[in-house]
C-alpha cells in the first residue's frame, strides 16, 4: 500500500515537473520576443538602403520586425519622432532638420548616416535667353521656391553665396516639394531648389526650355535619428536594424541595376530620372566626422539668417552622435 | 458697465490659461521644446516684432485676408440674393454651386497655382473662393424666406422693383448675411494659413510655417496667437461695424 | 367718378383644386366701412389678399390701385425707425415734405415721440398703429384691414378701437376689415358681410347711427344684434 502510493506520487512529481519544464522554455523562448521597429521614411532614392533591406527581407530575423511609414519630407519623419505620440521609432532625414531641431533643444541621437548625396540639390530654372549661369540668371529679380527646414533651404543659401548674388534678386518662396515641378513650368516661379526627384521632375517639364545650376560643393547625408531611449530599450533591435542596413549595402554594390528597378517602383520615379541622378548617391552606413562640421556650419547659417537669435549657443553635434550601435556590428564604419 | 464686466471676465480668462500654461510648463508637466512656456513665447514675438517681420508678415496677412474675403463676400451675396429671390436662377446655378461647394478649396491649391502662380492674386484668389460658400448659402437662406407680407406690403407702398430689392430683401436677409459673414471670416484665416504654405515669402501662415520647420515652436505659437488674434479682432470690429450700421440684427443670437 | 370703390363680380380663389371661396359678388360706395366676418377657415384672409391683387382669383375685381393694406402681425420692417416705416409709401415727395407729412400721421397717430425708436422698441398697440399710419400715410383711396387687434390684449384692443372710430372719421376712406370680434364689426362697420361655405351668405346692415362709441356696446340692441349674427355664423 505505501509503495503504491510513493509511486503514485512520485508519477505526480514527473508529471508536475515535465509542465514546469514546459511552462519555462515558453517563457524562455517569449524573452527572445521579437522587437517592433517602426522607421519613417522619405520616399525618394535616397532611402534606398531602407527600402532595398525591407524589400529583399534583410530586417526579416527574429529579433526585429520592421514596419516602414512613408512622409513626403524626411524633415516631417523627424517631427513625428519628435512628438508625443510615439508613432515612430527611428527618422531618417537630412542632416539640416536634425541640426534646427537640436538648435531648438530637441534631444535626438544620430545612429548612423545612409547616404551622402552630391548635386542632391540643384537649381533648376526657366530659360531666359543667354542667361546661363547663375550670376547672369539672377541678375534680375527672380522668384526661386525651395523647401524650408531642410537640405534644400541650406544649399539655395550656399548657392546665393558661392555665386554671390544679389539678395534683393532672389526672392526666396517657400513651398511643398511636390508643387515645385509644377510651378516651374507654368511660369508660377522662375526657378526651383530642391532635391530629387523633384528637381529631376522639373528638368523633365522643362526639357530644352530649362537650365540647371549645380553646387556640387555641397554634400547633404540622411540620417538614421533615434531617440534615447529606443537606444535603451530597444539596442539589439537596432543592432538587427543597421545588419540589415549593411546587408542592403552590399546589394546596392553589386546589384545596381535590380535596385534601380525596385527603387523606381517604390518611389513611382521615371527611371530615365533615376539613371540620371544615380551617380550622385554614394550608399554607405557609415558615421564620419564630416557630418559634426557640417552641422556646426549650419547651425552658424541658421543664426545668421536669424532663425535663431544671435545669442544661441551652438550646441555640441558630438553628443548628438550616437556611434556604439554602429560600432558593435561594423567598427570600420565609423570614422571619428 | 455691462461692456466692462464682459472685458474683465473676457482678461480673467486669457490670464488664467496663461498661468496654467505657465504653471504646467514649471513644473514639467508639459514638453516645453514642443510647447514653450508663454514666457519664451513672448520673447519670440518680441524678437519678431524688433526683427521689422511682423509688421510686414501681419500688414502681408490682412491684406490678402481681407481682400479674399471681401471679394468672396461680394459675390457670395450676389449669388444668394440671385438665387433666393429668382426661381430660374435658382435653377440653374444651385446645382452648379453645390458641386462647387463640395471642393475642398485646400484640395484646389495645385490648381489655382497651376493657373494662377503662387503671387498675391491666387492666394487671393483661394481665399475668396473659400469664403464664396458660406455667404452664399445663408444670402440665399435669407433671400428666399423673407416673410411674403413684407413683399407684399412693400408692393403696395412702393412700385419700385429696384427699392423693394435694396431695402426691404436685403435688410430682411441680413440676419442670414451676417451669420454667414462670420462663418466666413473664420474661413478665410484657415485659407490664408493654408495658401501660404503654398508658395510665399511673407505673412503669418507663412511665418508659422517656417518656425515650425526651423524648430522655434516659441516663435511658431507666437504666430499663431497673432493670427488668431488677427481673427478676433476682425470678427470684433465686424461686429461694431454691424451694430453701427444695421442695428437691428440680432448678433447675439448669432454665434 | 363711380360711387363704389369697390366692386367685386363673381370672385373665386382656389388653391390647386381646394376651392376656398365661390362665386362672391359685392359692391362697397364710397368711405363705406365694411366688416367682414366668419369662423376661422372660411377665407376672410384669403378675400382681402384677393382685394389687394396679393393672390391670383377668377372673376372681376374693380378696385382702385391706391391701396393700404394693414396686416394681422402688423409687419412692419424692423430695420426702419418707425419715421422710416411710414415713410416708405411716401415716393414722389422731396425730403422736406416727406418729412412733414410723416410728422403729421406721427401726430395722428399719437406717435410723435417716437420717430426714431425702431418697431422692437414698441408695445403691441403702438406697433399697430404704426403699421395703420403706414398705410394711410399717402392718402389710400381704400384701407384694408387683416385683424388688426386680434394679437392685442382686451384693454389695449378697446383703446385701438376708440382711435380707429376717431381716425376713419376724419380720413373718409373706404375701409374693409376682417374680423372674427363680433362687437368690432358691430361698433365700427356700416355693413357686415357674413362669409359662410365658402360664399357671402348675408349682408347685414349695421343699425347704430355714426358717430359712435363703445358705450353702445352695453345697450340691449346691441347684445340683440350680436346675437342675431351670432346666430347667423352658426
Amino acid at each position: 500500500m505505501k509503495k503504491i502510493k510513493f509511486l503514485s506520487t512520485i508519477k505526480y512529481v514527473i508529471v508536475f515537473a515535465m509542465i514546469a519544464m514546459l511552462c519555462i522554455s515558453c517563457v524562455n523562448k517569449s524573452k527572445t520576443v521579437t522587437q517592433k521597429l517602426t522607421i519613417g521614411i522619405q520616399n525618394s532614392p535616397s532611402n534606398s538602403l531602407v527600402i532595398i533591406a525591407a524589400n529583399k527581407g534583410f530586417f526579416d530575423t527574429t529579433k526585429v520586425k520592421v514596419v516602414i511609414k512613408e512622409f513626403s519630407a524626411g524633415k516631417l519623419a523627424l517631427q513625428a519622432l519628435l512628438g508625443q505620440a510615439g508613432d515612430l521609432d527611428i527618422a531618417v532625414s537630412a542632416e539640416t532638420p536634425v541640426t534646427l531641431s537640436t538648435l531648438g533643444g530637441n534631444k535626438i541621437k544620430v545612429i548612423a548616416t545612409i547616404v551622402n548625396a552630391k548635386n542632391e540639390c540643384r537649381v533648376v530654372v526657366r530659360k531666359d535667353g543667354v542667361l546661363n549661369t547663375p550670376e547672369k540668371y539672377f541678375s534680375k529679380p527672380r522668384k526661386l521656391a525651395t523647401s524650408q527646414g531642410g537640405s534644400p533651404e541650406w544649399f539655395t543659401y550656399n548657392f546665393i553665396k558661392r555665386f554671390k548674388l544679389d539678395n534683393n534678386n532672389v526672392e526666396i518662396n517657400a513651398m511643398l516639394p511636390e508643387n515645385m515641378p509644377i510651378a516651374l513650368s507654368n511660369g508660377a516661379i522662375d526657378a526651383i531648389s530642391i532635391f530629387d526627384p523633384y528637381a529631376g521632375l522639373g528638368e523633365k517639364e522643362l526639357g530644352e526650355n530649362g537650365v540647371t545650376f549645380n553646387n556640387e560643393n555641397i554634400i547633404s547625408y540622411y540620417v538614421l535619428n533615434v531617440k534615447e531611449s529606443t537606444i535603451t530599450q530597444k539596442g539589439e533591435a537596432l543592432e538587427e536594424l543597421m545588419n540589415g542596413l549593411l546587408k542592403a549595402e552590399e546589394f546596392i554594390k553589386n546589384n545596381a541595376e535590380e535596385t534601380k528597378k525596385i527603387i523606381a517602383e517604390k518611389t513611382k520615379l521615371d527611371i530615365d530620372i533615376l539613371n540620371k541622378t544615380w551617380s550622385h548617391y554614394t550608399f554607405a552606413v557609415m558615421l564620419d566626422k564630416s557630418l559634426i562640421d557640417l552641422c556646426i556650419a549650419e547651425a552658424n547659417w541658421a543664426i545668421e539668417t536669424g532663425k535663431y537669435p544671435k545669442e544661441t549657443v551652438i550646441p555640441n553635434f558630438k553628443e548628438v552622435i550616437y556611434p556604439d550601435i554602429l560600432k558593435k556590428v561594423a567598427p570600420t564604419a565609423v570614422n571619428f | 458697465m455691462k461692456e466692462f464686466k464682459k472685458i474683465y471676465y473676457s482678461v480673467l480668462s486669457i490670464a488664467g490659461i496663461i498661468l496654467f500654461w505657465q504653471v504646467l510648463s514649471g513644473f514639467d508637466l508639459i514638453n516645453s521644446n514642443l510647447i514653450p512656456p508663454p514666457t519664451k513665447v513672448y520673447l519670440a514675438i518680441i524678437e519678431w516684432a524688433k526683427s521689422g517681420e511682423l509688421f510686414i508678415d501681419f500688414s502681408t496677412s490682412i491684406w490678402r485676408g481681407i481682400t479674399g474675403l471681401l471679394i468672396g463676400s461680394i459675390i457670395g451675396i450676389m449669388l444668394g440674393l440671385f438665387t433666393g429671390r429668382n426661381q430660374t436662377l435658382d435653377k440653374i446655378l444651385t446645382p452648379v454651386l453645390n458641386v462647387f461647394k463640395a471642393f475642398p478649396p485646400v484640395a484646389l491649391l495645385p490648381v489655382f497655382i497651376t493657373f494662377f502662380g503662387i503671387g498675391d492674386f491666387s492666394k487671393v484668389f483661394s481665399i475668396s473662393f473659400a469664403t464664396i460658400f458660406p455667404l452664399w448659402v445663408n444670402t440665399h437662406l435669407g433671400a428666399s424666406t423673407v416673410p411674403a407680407e413684407f413683399i407684399r406690403s412693400a408692393m403696395l407702398l412702393s412700385k419700385s422693383g429696384v427699392k423693394i430689392f435694396f431695402k426691404i430683401i436685403i435688410p430682411a436677409s441680413m440676419n442670414s448675411i451676417i451669420a454667414g459673414f462670420r462663418i466666413s471670416i473664420a474661413i478665410s484665416f484657415i485659407m490664408l494659413y493654408v495658401s501660404e504654405l503654398a508658395g510665399a515669402s511673407s505673412g503669418l501662415g507663412y511665418q508659422i510655417s517656417s518656425s515650425h520647420l526651423a524648430y522655434r515652436m516659441d516663435k511658431m505659437l507666437g504666430a499663431l496667437i497673432v493670427l488668431g488674434l488677427t481673427a478676433s479682432m476682425i470678427d470684433l470690429i465686424f461686429n461694431k461695424i454691424v451694430k453701427y450700421f444695421f442695428p437691428w440684427v440680432q448678433l447675439n443670437k448669432i454665434i | 367718378m363711380s360711387e363704389y370703390s369697390i366692386s367685386v363680380k363673381n370672385l373665386s380663389v382656389a388653391y390647386g383644386s381646394f376651392s376656398v371661396i365661390e362665386d362672391v359678388s359685392f359692391d362697397i360706395r364710397n368711405a363705406e366701412f365694411i366688416a367682414i366676418i366668419g369662423k376661422s377657415g372660411t377665407g376672410k384672409t384669403t378675400l382681402l389678399n384677393a382685394l389687394a391683387g396679393f393672390i391670383k382669383c377668377n372673376g372681376d375685381v374693380n378696385i382702385t390701385d391706391c391701396i393700404g393694406f394693414c396686416f394681422q402681425n402688423h409687419s412692419l420692417f424692423y430695420w426702419m425707425t418707425v419715421a422710416e416705416n411710414i415713410g416708405f409709401g411716401l415716393n414722389n415727395m422731396n425730403n422736406t415734405d416727406k418729412k412733414h407729412t410723416v410728422n403729421e400721421i406721427l401726430k395722428k397717430i399719437d406717435l410723435f415721440e417716437y420717430g426714431n425708436k425702431y418697431p422692437k422698441e414698441l408695445s403691441g398697440g403702438q406697433m399697430q398703429r404704426v403699421a395703420l399710419g403706414r398705410a394711410i400715410a399717402y392718402n389710400p383711396d381704400v384701407l384694408l384691414l387683416d385683424e388688426p387687434f386680434s394679437s392685442l390684449d382686451i384693454f389695449t384692443r378697446d383703446q385701438m378701437m376708440d382711435w380707429l372710430i376717431k381716425l376713419i372719421s376724419e380720413l373718409k376712406i373706404t375701409v374693409v376689415m376682417v374680423t372674427h370680434y363680433l362687437d368690432e364689426a358691430l361698433v365700427l362697420a356700416d355693413r357686415i358681410f357674413v362669409l359662410k361655405e365658402k360664399r357671402i351668405s348675408n349682408v347685414v346692415n349695421v343699425p347704430f347711427a355714426k358717430p359712435r362709441t363703445q358705450a353702445i356696446r352695453y345697450t340691449e340692441q346691441f347684445q340683440k344684434s350680436k346675437q342675431e349674427l351670432s346666430d347667423l355664423l352658426n
